[in-house]
């Protein structure tokens, strides 16, 4: 055989043995490898690919330093009462108990009309009744296509990197909830791709930044 | 893959242990960290090729995931919600460090093609096992990344087909239709023409 009849004869087999994991090559493909060093490695690589699925061992040590890493982390969302189970997806959040919270949904639904053309829309909403001395709060950003959101503010020293939101389904709408001690006023704003700063035009006030920009404000 | 019965067993053990973490239970995130961090070490190996950032991506993925846990909802296996955002944050990882190149170095193809105890006193074995490893590396850097996704989760950690569409948020008919693509690219790869010599 040639390498180039044994090439053809690879891919011939590969086709069928991707959902065949484990399977044996042919005898033929065996012979060919056993004296060319080139289509031995082929045949090692594609093998390679095909084997069982296994899982590697994290390296050592990984469970402690994700643990240390949880217990210094600010961005706690225990410590409150568990969260009912939500029926479907994140547009259901307003929960009945939430939605007492919204006499000022209707000037939250105006400003979103006036600024449906700007790429990052956002909404803050108070999600349960304050628990002990904190409140939590859910910020999200709608920004498709970004790469990384987070939320700087007064409460985590306006670091960029601290707080980042999450789009856990892909649909564009960054979210994150937080504990804040309530009793006072805090400004934030949103980081867009590390770079790009953006107020939340669904906070009840902005305020001036001193920079060309505005600070939202979260007054709990 | 666990077996089904080992499926619902995780799926008790997750629901409960996540309502510990979301009563302020910390410590209870200590046995779901210890339940995956295996396998989101795997898929992170898998999609960055870097023993190094798979750890760094595996810390992160667990940090995110305790940040966002009031965000599951259990109707939802935990398995596929932790996996979605190992993928999102994979990807956010990988447009963020878009130049920098794959971590030679213990890589992926390491682990897919290991050493055994006997190889480094056998010059050709070794030197068959990394011709195959730059194989192997060379053939997945080829994948476009949503097809690379794909394979290392269907094909590499031996996710379902529906599990692997749930991860990403997709039609099981796309994830197929990827991962017939993703095949066709690497048996291309794996047997291209270049016969006269390694191309990679």
């Amino acid at each position: 055989m040639t390498c180039s009849k044994f090439a053809e004869a690879l891919s011939h087999w590969l086709a069928g043995a991707w959902d065949t994991r484990g399977a044996s090559p042919p005898q033929e493909l065996l012979a060919h490898a056993r004296d060319c060093s080139l289509c031995r490695a082929r045949l090692a690589a594609t093998q390679a690919l095909l084997a069982p699925a296994a899982v590697f061992p994290a390296p050592a040590g990984v469970e402690g330093r994700i643990m240390d890493r949880i217990r210094a982390d600010a961005t706690v969302p225990a410590q409150t009462a568990p969260v009912r189970a939500l029926p479907g997806r994140r547009r259901h959040w307003a929960t009945a108990a939430a939605r007492t919270r919204y006499a000022l949904a209707g000037r939250l639904v105006a400003a979103a009309a006036v600024l449906v053309l700007v790429t990052a829309l956002t909404t803050i909403a108070v999600m349960r009744p304050p628990v002990q001395d904190h409140v939590e709060v859910h910020l999200f950003l709608e920004a498709p296509g970004a790469e990384y959101v987070a939320v700087a503010g007064d409460w985590n020293g306006w670091r960029t990197d601290a707080q980042p939101l999450l789009d856990v389904d892909g649909d564009g709408v960054w979210e994150i909830r937080l504990s804040v001690p309530r009793g006072r006023e805090y400004q934030y704003q949103f980081v867009v791709d590390g770079q790009q700063w953006v107020h939340d035009p669904r906070a009840s006030f902005q305020i001036d930044d001193g920079y060309g920009g505005m600070n939202s404000v979260l007054d709990i | 893959m666990p077996e089904p019965a080992e499926h619902l067993t995780e799926d008790y053990l997750d629901v409960i242990d996540v309502q510990r973490v979301r009563s302020g239970d910390v410590d209870a995130y200590s046995a779901i960290v210890h339940r995956y961090s295996d396998r989101i070490f795997s898929l992170a190996l898998r999609i960055t090729g870097s023993r190094e950032d798979a750890e760094e991506a595996t810390q992160e993925v667990f940090l995110r995931a305790y940040r966002a846990i009031n965000t599951y909802h259990p109707d939802r296996r935990f398995f596929t919600w932790i996996y979605t955002i190992a993928v999102n944050h994979l990807r956010s990882r990988r447009r963020r460090s878009a130049r920098r190149p794959l971590t030679a170095a213990l890589s992926l193809a390491e682990e897919l093609i290991p050493d055994s105890d006997g190889d480094a006193s056998q010059p050709e074995q070794h030197a068959l096992n990394q011709s195959a490893r730059r194989l192997v590396e060379h053939a997945l850097s080829r994948l476009q990344p949503a097809y690379r996704e794909v394979f290392a989760l269907r094909q590499l950690s031996g996710l379902t087909t529906r599990e692997v569409a749930d991860c990403l948020d997709l039609p099981e008919s796309t994830v197929k239709t990827r991962l017939r693509r993703a095949r066709h690219q690497l048996q291309g790869v794996l047997t291209e023409a270049g016969v006269e010599g390694p191309s990679w």
